[in-house]
């Protein structure tokens, strides 16, 4: 009972997960834009010390 | 993102806090890594460090707790300090707080943990080994934690959270609730019930601390380094609900076949399957984000990390197979186990936190680095761990197999040998990798950061991508509902889990507990609890288990299996997940206590062949000489399983009528022994018959092997452990032994005395043995002397016949009450000066009293005369 709960409860969750990212553009959008985000992020802490050839990170020096 | 939100990121790392937690990190690698190698050398060598170094379980504890907390702690910890502030693009709450969490980390929960444990204050729970006063700190060290690196994400707005962001609140979070559930809650669970919870943190602590953490790092670390945004954030965030959801419903996977409800054993193993599924998903997204970096990449952070996807990739397939009921039953307490935890903890984790360490190192200038050390790391790091995980692994199908087949236990440890030296061996590469990494940390030019800044902006696609997938604004009050929403399924999640497979399970074992247990089963008396402690301080729980499981191959060795009530006393329970050494759950009356202390004096006097460490320590100077921590833990020993014991038969009778649909009970109730260890004495009688010849040379091997320690290698009686034992080991030499006799000694063991049974040798090997004890002697039989005769046939009828019975076949009618049973001289026959030595010096240690003060030197004559005239070559009591 249990088991099959946690079965059929996890697969149809995925599937629906799945069918919505797949059907709407504007959730795939959404769920794909942080992967972005943090690629800019990252482009942006290397410029932010490179503009700072000793960059004012919080350090003990 | 748009202008204005770039200009208010703030990615300011604090590097003073990467460097310390990184030092203290790979410090507390070494020191764990240093307790590792020496409790795997005492696989070869028990006794290298008895003298100067903590007990091997001690050190077990130290070794654990230290890669869990000390090293991957601090690493998980360095990497946030730099990975929060990127992924935020906040700082985090503050340095005095990161102080004091440094502090707390490492002068309240490691330096005090290690003392504690080697000084024998410890909890006997697996990767719970710090006692609850650490706890304490461990639980507030995380407090900290979530209050350092969770508000920067809460400040920037929890919209659009990068996978990476998602893992390590989930790990913080949920780390935070399951580590005083899986610490505390076996202290006031017993039993079974306990081991519930003890599995849930077992699972928890690799599933939602070890592997949230990792995680995030492989997902930082790959697009940082490839400048590519990971393949799909889709299935990146699947894969996190799928763990978070599986991960804590595997707990139960670790006692499978136990007294465990087998409904939430199938939960267990179903997610278990499951989770391999989850984690295809998240490798596959992995390892297609790292498209174009080459098998071995060329950035060594990237490699560690690479690595660390390979490893998990196997790790998490090889967990849900050993899950499988079929390949649990031949792998569980194996060594194979010992090489999943070695390849999930130093393979994935491991990789995994030195690729984020590396990643960190290469963006901080003031720190030095050394290319080269870090390449020989990894070559190092890789060749040792797949030898020693590949190596386990093997090591663990064959003891699997030898212990299925019913081979004598120490068959087990003799084919063991050459891979646990090859495990050791191994262990050379793997700390050589370490040093070379604190090697690569310390020395070398300083300003590597130049070189990862140039690889890391390789492309400038991901503000284009970005631009276009920023064309679609979300919902932002809608997203922070699905926010709430999801942190809300964390939690219920989390409960399901503990609900499921921890209070469930508690309910239906404290039920079973009440219906089954006997009226008023014994407690422990005040010794027996103290010897508890001492067995839980020393560990021994890490080779010993306690628990007959549900299978055939237990049933056939061991006896009946545990039922949840025999559990009720266990505060907390020592189920334990491993078996070097046999199961103790049946271990009362099994070995006479003169054989125990000679044994934890002096363990290869007793078993040449045996692996335990010594406890001399407990002893003062011999083991006849016990201190009150040996006594009392030979007194629990021979407490355990007794309460069933007692009970029996009427108690199971009770029991089984009270669960007439418990299908496993009734499989307990069913076996054909209650105590089924081979060794275990009983009374004569019943003995299967020997082979009339049998192989002499296999009898001298066997004798050797088993035999020369009690009794000497030409069965003088004169072995290393004889001077400890009472009675003392026969003089086999002096005596001949009628086949039958030696048939029945070496079924049933002589009870009362040392001399176990060995029902776990074959019968050609018993008859082997039994030729090789009779091929020993060399008494010569005395001429007849009729004159004598008569005189001694009056002297054992008024003295002897008490106890050896009319026909001296030692069934007088006082030989029941005796606790060595008399020898039956119908089958034994020792030389006459022998006879006349035992007359006259008795037999210490049994019923056997000197004779002197009563008869004269003519009758102790006389009747060692008369009693060498029962023997028969036939006689005896063997069946036919």
């Amino acid at each position: 009972m249990i088991t099959s709960i946690i079965v059929w409860g996890s697969v149809i969750a995925a599937i629906v997960f799945s069918a919505a990212y797949f059907l709407s553009p504007r959730l795939r959008s959404q769920v794909e834009r942080p992967k972005y985000q943090f690629q800019e992020q990252l482009q942006n802490f290397d410029i932010t010390r490179r503009k700072r050839p000793n960059p004012k990170e919080v350090s003990d020096e | 993102m748009n202008t204005a939100s770039e200009q208010s990121l703030h990615f300011e790392v604090d590097t003073m806090l990467v460097r310390a937690h990184a030092y203290a990190a790979f410090i507390a690698l070494l020191i764990a890594v240093t307790f590792g190698i020496i409790i795997s050398l005492q696989f070869i060598y028990p006794d290298f460090t008895a003298d100067w170094l903590p007990g091997w379980g001690r050190m077990r504890y130290a070794h654990t707790q230290g890669i869990m907390l000390g090293w991957l702690g601090n690493a998980f910890i360095a990497f946030m300090y730099h990975a929060v502030p990127v992924l935020s693009g906040r700082p985090v709450t503050s340095r005095t707080l990161g102080l004091w969490l440094f502090g707390i980390w490492n002068f309240a929960v490691m330096i005090p943990g290690w003392i504690l444990v080697l000084s024998g204050f410890s909890q006997p729970l697996e990767w719970a080994e710090f006692p609850m006063v650490v706890d304490a700190f461990v639980i507030l060290a995380l407090v900290l934690a979530a209050f350092q690196f969770i508000p920067p994400f809460i400040r920037r707005g929890v919209t659009d959270l990068y996978v990476s962001s998602w893992y390590l609140i989930g790990g913080l979070v949920f780390t935070l609730l399951s580590y005083p559930m899986g610490n505390f809650a076996p202290e006031f669970v017993p039993g079974a019930a306990g081991a519930a919870f003890s599995g849930l943190w077992i699972h928890d602590a690799v599933g939602l601390f070890v592997t949230p953490m990792a995680l995030a790092i492989l997902y930082y670390v790959i697009p940082a380094t490839t400048g590519k945004p990971i393949f799909s954030h889709f299935l990146s965030m699947l894969g996190f609900w799928g763990l978070f959801l599986l991960y804590p419903l595997n707990g139960i996977h670790h006692y499978i076949f136990s007294v465990i409800p087998m409904e939430a054993q199938m939960t267990a193993i179903l997610a278990s399957f499951l989770l391999g599924i989850v984690v295809l998903i998240v490798v596959s997204n992995l390892m297609l984000s790292q498209r174009g970096a080459g098998l071995i990449p060329k950035d060594i952070g990237l490699r560690f990390v690479s690595m660390a996807v390979v490893f998990y990739l196997i790790v998490s397939i090889q967990g849900s197979l050993q899950a499988n009921m079929s390949l649990n039953q031949a792998t569980h307490f194996t060594d194979w186990v010992i090489g999943h935890s070695h390849l999930a903890m130093l393979g994935f984790a491991t990789f995994s936190a030195i690729g984020g360490i590396l990643h960190t190192w290469q963006r901080m200038p003031q720190v030095r680095y050394n290319a080269k050390a870090f390449e020989w790391a990894y070559w190092l790091l890789v060749v040792g761990i797949s030898i020693m995980v590949i190596d386990l692994t093997l090591a663990g199908i064959v003891q699997g197999q030898l212990w299925q087949d019913g081979s004598p236990w120490i068959e087990s440890l003799q084919a063991s040998r050459p891979y646990w030296i090859v495990r050791s061996v191994s262990a050379i590469p793997v700390a050589a990798g370490f040093i070379a990494l604190l090697v690569g940390m310390v020395t070398g030019e300083r300003g590597a950061d130049a070189a990862a800044l140039s690889s890391s902006s390789q492309s400038t696609a991901a503000s284009t991508a970005l631009a276009a997938h920023s064309e679609i604004h979300s919902d932002t009050r809608g997203l922070t509902m699905s926010y709430v929403v999801a942190c809300a399924a964390g939690i219920v999640f989390f409960v399901l889990s503990v609900t499921l497979l921890g209070l469930l399970p508690k309910q239906v074992l404290e039920q079973q507990s009440v219906a089954m247990a006997p009226g008023s089963p014994l407690p422990y008396t005040p010794a027996e609890a103290r010897g508890r402690d001492v067995y839980a301080r020393e560990g021994c729980s890490y080779c010993h288990s306690q628990q007959v499981r549900y299978t055939e191959a237990d049933i056939a060795r061991f006896g009946a299996p545990t039922l949840a009530w025999e559990g009720r006393l266990e505060y907390p329970h020592m189920l334990g997940t491993r078996r070097i050494g046999p199961d103790l759950s049946r271990a009362g009356g099994t070995r006479a206590a003169d054989w125990q202390y000679a044994h934890l004096f002096d363990p290869r006097a007793v078993v040449s062949a045996s692996i335990m460490p010594s406890y001399a320590q407990l002893f003062s100077g011999s083991a006849t000489q016990p201190k009150r921590d040996a006594q009392d833990l030979i007194a629990y020993l021979d407490s355990l399983g007794r309460a069933r014991e007692l009970a029996y038969p009427e108690g199971d009778a009770t029991a089984r009528a009270a669960a007439p649909d418990n299908r496993w009970a009734q499989m307990s109730f069913d076996a054909p022994m209650l105590n089924a260890h081979p060794a275990r004495t009983r009374v004569r009688g019943n003995a299967p018959a020997l082979d009339d010849n049998g192989d002499l040379a296999l009898g001298q091997s066997l004798w050797l092997e088993n035999c020369a320690s009690c009794h000497g290698e030409r069965a003088q009686g004169d072995g290393v452990a004889a001077q400890w034992l009472e009675p003392q080991p026969k003089n086999l030499s002096v005596r001949e032994y009628s086949r039958s006799m030696l048939a029945d000694v070496l079924w049933n063991g002589v009870h009362g005395s040392a001399m176990p049974a060995w029902r776990d040798l074959s019968t050609p090997q018993r008859s082997a043995l039994a030729s090789a004890v009779q091929n020993f002697s060399t008494a010569e039989q005395e001429t007849a002397n009729p004159s004598l005769f008569a005189a001694g046939a009056t002297v054992y009828a008024t003295h002897c016949t008490e106890c050896h019975g009319d026909n001296g076949a030692g069934d007088g009618f006082a030989a029941a009450q005796l606790p060595i049973a008399p020898t039956d001289l119908r089958g034994v026959r020792a030389s006459l000066g022998e006879r006349v030595k035992v007359l006259e010096n008795g037999v210490a240690g049994t019923s056997m009293a000197p004779w002197t003060d009563r008869l004269s030197s003519d009758e102790i004559n006389a009747v060692a005369h008369y009693i060498g005239e029962f023997f028969t070559t036939t006689s005896g009591r063997a069946a036919p």
